[in-house]
């Protein structure tokens, strides 16, 4: 198999590339408009790679996805998790879909929390072992994190709801993993969608983070919730519009603009 | 593109420019416009562009304009004459009237499955240069290095089906190609490979001394 991380340090954003190179069949997860629908194009054919997926973990409501635009140009949809409602024609990935790619087995979990439409990705390569080798996590799981769960809807209520639903899917389900899976989470470093630890390194694995991080030391539901609220940062100030764009509802820049 | 597709085609067939298909090779073997010559995309593509007659102007080929665009901006820096640049892929091609060859794809376990019953009349062709054959060999396993192919296919029934392998699929893929479009009729490519092949514990024997 082949896995490349495309990351845009100034973002503290990750996506991925990834595939089976034995028939050049290739994933993209939450790609970015920084990056580009032909920076996507242009490194999976480096590999050797067609992009037959596109996913997003979430409707992302901090940075400009390329999902929309290199769904148009590759000429295939976008998949995410049917409580996503975007306004485009999307495949719909719900929980415990699995997708076939060549010998990789990618597998979607439904962990909301930073989002009511978070998924993570569950992968394995058939070639090498039937159990999971990675899990790309999106906003729910970072390193030394927990995505926040307040851009969504930002009511108490709302916000507390949220959170249990978050400490749901890192507790119950992403920290059933055993602990040699390895992290992949769609944020590091600077981006507004952590809190106090993030680290700046992109990468852990569940072991490590369920020995070390602090959200998932937390060792009740109650605890959680009041870890996650107290390191709440405020809300970027252009949260709702880029949710919106990303959407595919925002008149000014659709996604399926710049469409070949 | 200025120039309609059959305009294109004739030219090709009559060696007036050299369609360059940037796929990888395993998508190469299994689509791409008749008469065209595979330099995948990638760090290697102007290096390997050197090779072909200097006076002659290329075709750029891929099934995404971005891909096809790039190269074409590469190969023309290095100064190759790019005639055309075509970014639709090979269905587009067949769409707009040009003709499209390729052999099928064979799995690893498919192939395993022909082989222990016997094979039946299926030709196992190992494309591995000989230094790779001590990692084993399929049994009965005819092995003909890539670059020997072309002198030595006469050593082939091509009435047989034929399932070509090497290492992980990429070489295979050429040597497939290169098959089907010399009169054998029954090629398949195998993707993946020898490490396929050995990693799902499919049997192998050590090659002849």
């Amino acid at each position: 198999m082949v896995f490349t991380p495309i990351l845009d340090p100034a973002l503290g954003c990750a996506s991925y590339l990834f595939g089976d190179d034995a028939i050049g069949s290739a994933v993209v997860v939450d790609p970015l408009e920084s990056v580009g629908a032909d920076g996507y194009i242009l490194r999976a054919a480096e590999m050797g790679l067609t992009i037959e997926h596109i996913i997003e973990t979430h409707v992302h409501a901090d940075h400009p996805s390329a999902a929309g635009t290199l769904s148009a140009a590759v000429g295939v949809p976008v998949a995410m998790h049917p409580l996503a409602r975007p306004a485009f024609p999307h495949a719909a990935l719900a929980d415990e879909t699995r997708l076939d790619v060549g010998s990789l087995a990618v597998t979607v979990w439904h962990t909301p929390g930073h989002t009511p439409d978070s998924l993570s990705l569950v992968v394995a390569d058939l070639t090498r072992a039937p159990e999971p080798w990675f899990v790309l996590t999106g906003d729910a799981l970072f390193v030394g994190d927990v995505g926040r769960p307040d851009l969504v809807d930002g009511s108490d209520e709302a916000v507390r709801r949220a959170a249990g639903d978050l400490y749901r899917s890192v507790h119950e389900r992403l920290m059933s993993l055993p602990d040699d899976v390895e992290v992949y989470p769609a944020h590091y470093g600077a981006s507004a969608c952590g809190g106090l630890f993030m680290s700046r390194k992109p990468w852990s694995t569940i072991g490590f983070e369920r020995r070390t991080n602090r959200a998932v030391q937390a060792d009740s539901p109650d605890a959680f919730v009041r870890h996650v609220l107290a390191l709440l940062k405020p809300a970027p100030p252009e949260a709702a519009i880029l949710r919106r764009r990303n959407l595919g509802l925002a008149e000014s820049d659709r996604p399926s603009e710049g469409s070949r | 593109m200025s120039r309609p597709v059959p305009e294109l085609a004739a030219e090709i067939a009559a060696g007036r420019v050299i369609l360059v298909d940037l796929s990888a090779p395993p998508r190469f073997a299994q689509n791409h416009p008749a008469g065209a010559l595979n330099l995948p995309f990638g760090p290697a593509l102007v290096q390997a562009a050197a090779t072909l007659p200097a006076d002659v102007p290329l075709v750029v080929f891929a099934d995404q304009p971005a891909v096809a665009e790039q190269a074409a901006r590469l190969l023309t820096q290095a100064g190759r004459e790019v005639a055309e640049v075509f970014g639709q892929g090979a269905d587009a091609w067949a769409a707009a009237g040009g003709r499209v060859e390729g052999v099928p794809r064979m799995t690893v376990d498919e192939l395993a499955a022909r082989v222990a019953h016997g094979g039946g009349d299926l030709t196992v062709l190992d494309v591995r240069e000989p230094s790779e054959w001590r990692s084993g060999v399929i049994p009965g396993a005819v092995l003909m290095p890539l670059g020997s192919v072309p002198e030595r296919s006469a050593e082939l029934d091509p009435e047989r089906p034929v399932a070509v392998v090497c290492a992980h699929g990429n070489r295979s893929a050429t040597a497939a190609a290169w098959l089907g479009a010399h009169g054998f009729a029954h090629v398949h490519n195998v993707p993946g490979g020898m490490a396929l092949w050995l990693g799902a514990g499919h049997p192998a024997v050590p090659p002849p001394a």
